[in-house]
This record gives C-alpha cells, sequence and structure tokens, in this order.
C-alpha cells in the first residue's frame, strides 16, 4: 500500500464550495471558492479568510500585477486580494457576469471579458478600452510581452493589439468553441482548448494551424513544461505531451505521455524548473509524474471530487491543491524535490 | 493529515438540478407562466434564464439574462448544436453557495428547442450536475392554427414537447379547442395535454416531472410511451385491458387487437401545415440487442436530422431488465432500468416523432431486430 505524499508532507482543508483557483504569494497560498470566499494559507495554518469576496459566484481568478490575486464574479466585480488578505474592488462592470481574467505584469494591464465584449484595466483597475467580438469571450491571455491580448471564442481566437484594440485586429479561425487559449514563451504559436474534446493551435508566422484531438474528455487545463519544450494536456487518463521545441510545433509530431492516472486528468502544472509534473484526475487522485515517463509518485489517493486547480510556488517548492467539493490542502515538496 | 474517504459533499454535488425548458411561441404565455413560478409561495428556490439581458434577483430567486447562443459542434454530427450560453451560465450557477431547487429555461419564440436539449447530452459538467427534467410547450389555443402556417418552429416546439400547455382556452370555442387539440395531438401523441386559462396550471404539471428520467420515466407512469386511447398511435396493451377508467368503450372501438409486432401510426397529415408526425412501433417478442443497437445507431446517424425525438422501452432476450432509451436528434441515451415483474407482459416498444418517417420501412427494421 502506497502512503500519498500529502499525508507525509501536506495539510489538507475543507472549503464549502468549488476551489475556482489557486495561487502562491510568497509562503501563502491564496484560494479563491466559487462562494466568494477567498483564504490565504501557508504550510502550517490559515492566516486569514475572507468571505464574501464576491456576491454571488466567484467565476475565475488570476495572479495580478503586484502581490495579489484578481478575482472576477457574477457580480459585474473585479477585486484584487492581496497576500495579507486585504481585499479591494478594482472595477465594477453593473449587471455584467465576468467569467474570465487575464493579467500582464510586463503591461501592468488587466483584461476581463463582459460577454463579447473585453475590457482592458489599468493597475487601478481604471478602463482604458473596450471592444467587441463575434461571440461570447469564453478565454482571455496576453502575449508573454503584453503587447497583444487573445481572446477565445465560437469559432476562432480574436488577437487585439492592448494599447489599440480597435486596430489591425486578426481573428484565427476555425470551426467550433474554443473555451481557452494560451501563448507559447516566444510568442510563435496560439493554442485553445475546445468544447469538442480537441486543442487547436496555429502558428502565428504564417497562420498554419493544426489540431490536437483523440481526447474522451474536456480538456480542462494545460500547463507547459518548465523548460518550455512540451505542452501538457489534460483530458485523458493519459497525461499527453505535445512537443513545441520545433520550428513547426507539433505539426506532423505525435504526442507522448507522461503517466496514467485512474481517471480522466482535470487538472495539471509542471513544475516551473523541474521536468516533473502533477496531474489531478476526476476521482481525487494527484500523481507526480516525470516529464520523460516513468514511475509516478501518488501525491493523493484518488476517492474524492474531481480536482479543480493544482498550482506550484514560483520556486517549486510548494504546491497547492484544490477541488470540486471544496477540499484543499498545501504540499512542502522542499525536501522530495530538493 | 488526509481528508476522511467518506466526504459528504460528494452525496450532495451528485444530485443533479432539475432544468425545465420553457418553449413557445411570442404570445403563447410564456412570461405569465414564468411569473406564476416566481410569485407562487412554494417555499422552493429557482434560478430562471431567459432570453433578455440582464441579471434581477426575485427574493428567493434568480432570473439571469441569456443571449441564446447556439454553438453547432464541430464534430461530425451535422445537426449537433448545443447553447454554448447554457453551458456558462449552469457552470456558473452551480459555483454559487446554496443550490437551487430547479433550473428553467424559457426560450425564445422562435427557437428551435433541440440545441438546449442536446446541451444537457453534449457538455460534461451540465450531464453531471443538472438534469433535464422535461420540455414545457405553452400553445396559444386561438392563434396555433396560424402560428403553424407560418412557423416550423411552432410545429418543433410541440414535437420536443413533454407537456403542452393548451393556453387561452377561454378565448376560443369548444370545438376550436377540440381542433387545436387534435393538431397538438397528431404531430405529438405522446405529450401530456394540460389545458389552461392565463397559464393557471399547478406547478406540479409543469416542474419536477422527470420527463427525461429514465428511471421515473417508467415507474412513474408504466405506459408513459402509450397515448391514451383513441389517440393516434395508442398501442393496446395490457394497461388498456385492465383499466378502462378513462372512459374507453369497447363496444365502439374497432382497432385490432394486433400484439404482434403491432404498429400504429398517424395517417398522412390531414391535418393542414403540419408536416411533424409520429410512428410507434411495439413488439411482443424479445429482441436481439445487438440487431437493435446496430440499427438504432444508424438511424439516428442517417436521420437524426428528421427524427426529433426517439423514446423506447425494450426487452432483450436473456435480459430481465427493461432497457430505456431516448434521443434528441442523433444524441442517444440508455441504460438497463428495473426488472420486468413476473406477471408483466414484455412488451418492447419504440416511439418516433419527426418529419419524413417511413413508418414501414421502420416496422420492418424494428421487426428484424427480434431476438432468434
Amino acid at each position: 500500500m502506497v502512503t500519498p505524499l500529502v499525508d507525509a508532507i501536506g495539510r489538507s482543508f475543507d472549503f464549502s464550495e468549488t476551489i475556482v483557483a489557486a495561487h502562491w504569494l510568497g509562503d501563502v497560498a491564496v484560494f479563491a471558492a466559487g462562494d466568494g470566499v477567498v483564504a490565504g494559507h501557508s504550510l502550517e495554518r490559515e492566516v486569514w479568510k475572507r468571505e464574501g469576496v464576491h456576491e454571488g459566484a466567484l467565476l475565475a481568478a488570476c495572479a495580478g500585477l503586484g502581490d495579489d490575486l484578481v478575482t472576477v464574479g457574477d457580480d459585474g466585480r473585479v477585486v484584487s486580494v492581496g497576500a495579507d488578505g486585504a481585499a479591494k474592488t478594482l472595477a465594477t462592470f453593473d449587471g455584467a457576469w465576468i467569467e474570465t481574467v487575464a493579467a500582464s505584469r510586463t503591461a501592468k494591464l488587466i483584461a476581463v471579458s463582459l460577454g463579447k465584449e473585453v475590457a482592458i484595466l489599468g493597475a487601478d483597475g481604471a478602463e482604458k478600452h473596450r471592444f467587441g467580438h463575434e461571440a461570447t469571450v469564453t478565454g482571455l491571455s496576453f502575449e508573454p510581452n503584453g503587447r497583444r491580448i487573445a481572446a477565445a471564442h465560437y469559432n476562432g481566437v480574436t488577437l487585439s493589439w492592448a494599447a489599440s484594440p480597435e486596430s489591425r485586429r486578426k481573428t484565427l479561425t476555425w470551426k467550433g468553441a474554443h473555451l481557452s487559449v494560451v501563448w507559447t514563451h516566444d510568442a510563435k504559436f496560439i493554442v485553445t482548448t475546445m468544447q469538442e474534446q480537441a486543442l487547436h493551435g496555429w502558428r502565428l508566422q504564417d497562420g498554419q494551424h493544426f489540431r490536437m484531438a483523440g481526447y474522451p474528455a474536456k480538456i480542462r487545463d494545460v500547463s507547459f513544461s518548465f523548460d518550455k519544450r512540451w505542452l501538457a494536456t489534460a483530458g485523458a487518463t493519459e497525461v499527453v505531451l505535445w512537443p513545441f521545441q520545433s520550428a513547426t510545433g507539433p505539426i506532423g509530431q505525435n504526442a507522448t505521455v507522461a503517466g496514467d492516472l485512474g481517471s480522466p486528468c482535470t487538472a495539471i502544472a509542471c513544475h516551473p524548473n523541474r521536468a516533473v509534473l502533477v496531474a489531478g484526475g476526476q476521482d481525487g487522485e494527484v500523481a507526480l509524474m516525470p516529464l520523460g515517463g516513468g514511475k509516478p509518485l501518488l501525491v493523493q489517493a484518488p476517492g474524492g471530487a474531481r480536482i479543480t486547480v493544482l498550482a506550484w510556488s514560483a520556486d517549486g517548492k510548494h504546491l497547492a491543491i484544490g477541488a470540486e467539493d471544496g477540499a484543499a490542502s498545501v504540499c512542502d515538496f522542499s525536501q522530495a524535490l530538493g | 493529515m488526509t481528508r476522511p474517504p467518506c466526504n459528504p459533499y460528494i452525496a450532495r454535488m451528485s444530485t443533479p438540478i432539475p432544468v425545465t425548458v420553457l418553449t413557445g411561441y411570442l404570445g403563447a404565455g410564456k412570461t405569465t407562466l414564468l411569473n406564476r413560478i416566481l410569485s407562487e409561495p412554494h417555499g422552493k428556490k429557482y434560478a430562471v434564464i431567459v432570453n433578455e439581458f440582464g441579471e434581477i434577483g426575485i427574493d428567493n430567486d434568480l432570473v439571469v439574462g441569456a443571449d441564446e447562443e447556439v454553438f453547432e459542434m464541430n464534430n461530425g454530427c451535422i445537426c449537433c448544436t448545443v447553447r454554448g450560453d447554457l453551458i456558462r451560465i449552469i457552470s456558473g450557477l452551480m459555483k454559487r453557495k446554496g443550490r437551487f431547487d430547479a433550473i428553467i429555461v424559457e426560450t425564445t419564440g422562435l427557437a428551435d428547442p433541440a440545441p438546449v436539449a442536446q446541451t444537457f447530452f453534449v457538455d460534461e459538467d451540465v450531464k453531471a450536475k443538472s438534469s433535464l427534467d422535461a420540455v414545457v410547450t405553452v400553445v396559444d389555443a386561438k392563434h396555433l392554427p396560424l402560428r403553424l402556417k407560418d412557423s416550423k418552429e411552432a410545429e418543433e416546439q410541440i414535437a420536443f414537447a413533454d407537456v403542452v400547455l393548451v393556453n387561452k382556452t377561454d378565448l376560443v370555442s369548444p370545438a376550436e379547442l377540440a381542433d387545436v387539440e387534435a393538431t397538438i395531438r397528431h404531430i405529438n401523441p405522446y405529450a401530456k395535454l394540460v389545458r389552461t386559462e392565463r397559464c393557471s396550471v399547478p406547478l406540479d404539471k409543469v416542474l419536477g416531472l422527470g420527463a427525461f428520467d429514465l428511471e421515473r420515466a417508467i415507474s412513474i407512469e408504466p405506459d408513459f410511451l402509450n397515448p391514451a386511447h383513441g389517440e393516434p398511435g395508442h398501442v393496446h396493451d395490457e394497461h388498456c385491458d385492465h383499466d378502462h377508467d378513462h372512459g374507453h368503450d369497447h363496444h365502439h372501438h374497432d382497432h385490432a387487437h394486433d400484439h404482434h409486432h403491432h404498429h400504429e401510426h398517424a395517417a398522412p397529415s390531414s391535418v393542414h401545415d403540419v408536416t411533424v408526425t409520429s410512428v410507434s412501433l411495439s413488439s411482443d417478442k424479445p429482441l436481439d440487442d445487438r440487431k437493435f443497437f446496430a440499427w438504432y445507431q444508424t438511424l439516428l446517424a442517417e436521420q437524426g436530422a428528421d427524427i426529433l425525438r426517439s423514446k423506447g422501452i425494450l426487452a432483450f432476450k436473456d435480459e430481465d431488465r427493461r432497457y430505456v432509451v431516448q434521443a434528441v436528434h442523433m444524441m442517444a441515451d440508455g441504460d438497463h432500468q428495473k426488472p420486468w415483474r413476473a406477471d408483466e407482459k414484455r412488451t418492447s416498444r419504440l416511439v418516433f416523432i419527426g418529419r419524413n418517417l417511413d413508418a414501414k420501412a421502420l416496422e420492418q427494421d424494428f421487426a428484424s431486430c427480434v431476438a432468434a
């Protein structure tokens, strides 16, 4: 019988609703739950807890521009929660359900979706631009240098210049519902996850595009490896890795598999500086897997709710785990990966 | 350190929230019904998704505006469309503190109900957290003939319905009402008809019906696929032999009691402006499951665009449990349910509602699924 690592190096606790996001601010993992509760946990204890950050549902969150987490919700508010638990409303859009948020520290900008529109906000929350799309925006991602923002929507992805969104916009089209979007570190490729249980990618230089399909379940998460050579993807019991090391990316290449979970993978996080990843599954299992294959280490045993969130600290020493039923853990990997 | 293996949240989360789809042509009375649902002292907490922007909280309830964003799924299935906005809204509602007792989705008067229904077959999250309870269609008794003349949606809304509320009955004569009901029956003999004035209807006639719940559908109403006596599509079986309560007069009916591959279907449309018909198939001989699935799946793949809905209860050879299946266009869902009772006749029934249905071919193909 294998003892899950979380028993030895972790601490577990419960929220009452789905964990939507987690992010490490220094030594504190900030967890955001669907009912608007946001709490900071160190390895040892709950450091602070803030209720009612959003009035209805907290729908999404991302790392903010400073030492903070930015949360959005169906109350139309954009809130910054600091490492000390101080919450500050950056902007309010009455009547809007804000379903996605992205931030660029380089450009010092935050982008939020308001149905078919995207609003670009400054660090203080002041609205700088607002621009429409052909369909509801379901995913947002800034180019690594902060100059462009990609918005995923039905039938494609639209790239807009954050400083002048109305000029020289470009829509990359592919039939179907695109749900989320990521850029490669060098901004050579854009990849979306789709309602159709596939990924779609474009090479920006020439618009060549490619389909990465064959997943049995919804692809809820993707993560680039520490060396940016691989895109690790959820959506199957096998953790599938697509190669992004060559100029053609995965075009004409086969995917490889890092390891298997007992149920479809629903959350994934590559370690920030080592060749390992953690993958979480539909049944609550979490496993640490070497990128090159090899024996996975059981972090959390199956038998729980779907893993919704996995987040490494910037130094890769700590891991935050969150699940659909509100179960959460923090783990100290400083020895295990030391 | 780790969580206990028995997590109380799991049981709670596994109870899906019932979703009622409310359709009906403009002016039929959907808004009146919604207002009634929201204002009655039922002690329940509802989320209502309407086709307008904005969000209003009414006491306990929540009214959410949607924009009816229909996605064609790029999965090789031509008629597979889903409501993208519904996926997002339902996923969002599930994150809120406290659960809703039910969700009601109102569609615009011109909407095809298929994308809403198919959303519950296609999206993992929606499927896991909510369940389609019933399609309720509100019909204006006075203006239905006119609606059928100028829109195919009015017809489809009836074809998809589990319940048809025949509203504004006070504005028509008994003869007009009989005509309207005959027309509805012609399009969809399997829906429950409820007559109302100003949508004054007990809420338990429209909410919490479990019409798409394979298990409940048969436990509540063993002959849910069998329209009442005298209605087109009625199959005479042991239920009618033992139950004469609904005014059925044996002396005057001349239907052949043919229990052998019995089928009846609506005659080629005698009703003006109606293109949707239904076909009902039945067999008293057990079916070969492999033959059946091969045929049914091919049929849905090839003719799913025309087949709006199909439902069936099937008796397979060497299987003591009944198999219950239902489909919206090409999206099918089926499962083995409770065993047949010892004293129960194992009659397989399958019904189709759609356009261009070839009753003869369906009957022959169904008959060829009988186990050797």
